[in-house]
């Protein structure tokens, strides 16, 4: 069995998703098709994945037009990031088509006419990865745990407590500047100048008292797994509801970098059991000078 | 000089159509500087084309699982989709699928 995982969309999130499905399948042969700038970090940490980078809608189409595979898993988008699936999947006959439904905007759902129908026709089984959107609740939708591409190693480097994760967009990367500015001690993971470039950042986050980050899928997610805390600024997407899944995982949510900092520093500040030891209280009393 | 309250009303778009809503056709990709009545019906791509159909597609055939297959799980679908579900899409469906306000989605590949 072959199966093609069609993971556009910018980002981590996407190819994230798809990387930790297809290591979840092997040994059955999974490929993924991507448009991330992300790709060849991927394919460098996992040199067994097969990933094909497209760089338009018309290569999108043409490969999963084209594709062998027995299965096709589309994540996110159900016609696809450009609408190119759309024509594309009748033309698959019997074979089976799955849909990973991460949480999609409903002004998109609403936008895009007749798009639940089309969901209903056309996929075998929609796949709801720890949350979903508006077709969560087809009869052939199915909930699982949120997925994460693996689970964290120890890794030989000197621990944080605070581990700042900038993932999103370049021009969201000021604000975790700022962040990384006003906390010089916390480890910095993101695609910076020198900052920790690593994928997954599972490995940092694992160890961390407190996250400071986005509130896409995979740093969610990654916190969720972990137990770690996370301070989240929501950033506006445009089919991605990051403060919804903020708020259902908990998250604290900030804006500014100070409130951000602010809100790590209570984290990290010792339980209150242990800044006022009653023992040194008592201690105190018995050394005092006699009255 | 096109005024600038003036909104192009031609069709646009890769699948889907959509009000083009430039506010001057000079310069425009979609209809070669208003010279191509209606952009979204020219439009062609990569495999297909406006003559493009699917009669060979059977919507008998398509959902289901390999029920042979005992590790597949059973996502036998209901009553909106999954085996035996209604497949009666096709391209010329893009028609139908097109949104009506006028935010742009499916137009941005870098998009999340």
């Amino acid at each position: 069995m072959k199966i093609l995982i069609y993971a556009l969309g910018g980002g981590w999130g996407h190819l994230t998703r798809a990387a930790a499905l297809a290591r979840a399948l092997r040994p059955v042969e999974a490929s993924i098709l991507a448009n991330s700038p992300y790709c060849a970090v991927v394919r460098e940490a996992m040199p067994w994945l097969a990933i094909e980078s497209v760089s338009s809608r018309e290569e999108a189409a043409a490969c999963v037009a084209g594709s062998t595979a027995d299965v096709l898993v589309v994540d996110t988008f159900p016609r696809g990031l450009g609408g190119e699936l759309a024509a594309v999947l009748p033309e698959w006959g019997t074979r089976k088509r799955i849909l990973i439904h991460r949480d999609l905007s409903p002004e998109y759902v609403r936008w895009a006419t007749g798009i639940r129908e089309f969901v209903a026709a056309q996929y075998d089984c929609v796949l709801c990865p720890g949350e979903a959107g508006a077709f969560g609740d087809l009869p052939h939708a199915r909930m699982t745990a949120g997925w994460i591409v693996r689970g964290p190693v120890e890794i030989d480097a000197p621990a944080s407590p605070v581990v700042i994760c900038a993932g999103g967009n370049p021009d969201e990367l000021g604000w975790y500047e700022e962040v990384a500015r006003l906390l010089p001690d916390a480890a910095c993971v993101g695609d910076a100048p020198g900052w920790i470039r690593v994928w997954p950042a599972i490995d940092w986050i694992a160890r961390a008292r407190v996250v400071i980050g986005g509130a896409g899928y995979n740093t969610v997610n990654e916190c969720l797994a972990t137990g770690t805390p996370l301070i989240a600024r929501a950033w506006a997407r445009k089919y991605d509801r990051q403060r919804e899944r903020a708020e259902r995982a908990g998250a604290t949510i900030v804006e500014t970098p100070a409130e951000a900092v602010r809100a790590a520093r209570e984290v990290c500040k010792p339980p209150a059991a242990l800044s006022s030891n009653g023992a040194v209280e008592a201690a105190k009393w018995i050394l005092a000078p006699s009255s | 000089m096109i005024p600038g309250p003036w909104k192009c009303p031609k069709r646009v778009g890769f699948l889907f159509p959509r009000p083009c809503e430039r506010p001057t056709p000079i310069g425009c990709p979609d209809c070669n500087n208003g010279t191509i009545d209606d952009p979204y019906r020219r439009r062609t791509r990569s495999g297909y084309s406006d003559n493009d159909d699917f009669d060979g597609y059977d919507s008998s055939e398509i959902g289901g699982w390999d029920d042979s297959d005992s590790t597949a799980p059973a996502f036998a679908g209901g009553d909106s989709g999954g085996a035996g579900a209604s497949m009666d899409f096709s391209e010329a469906d893009g028609e139908s699928l097109g949104g009506s306000d006028s935010k742009d989605f499916e137009d941005d590949l870098s998009a999340s």
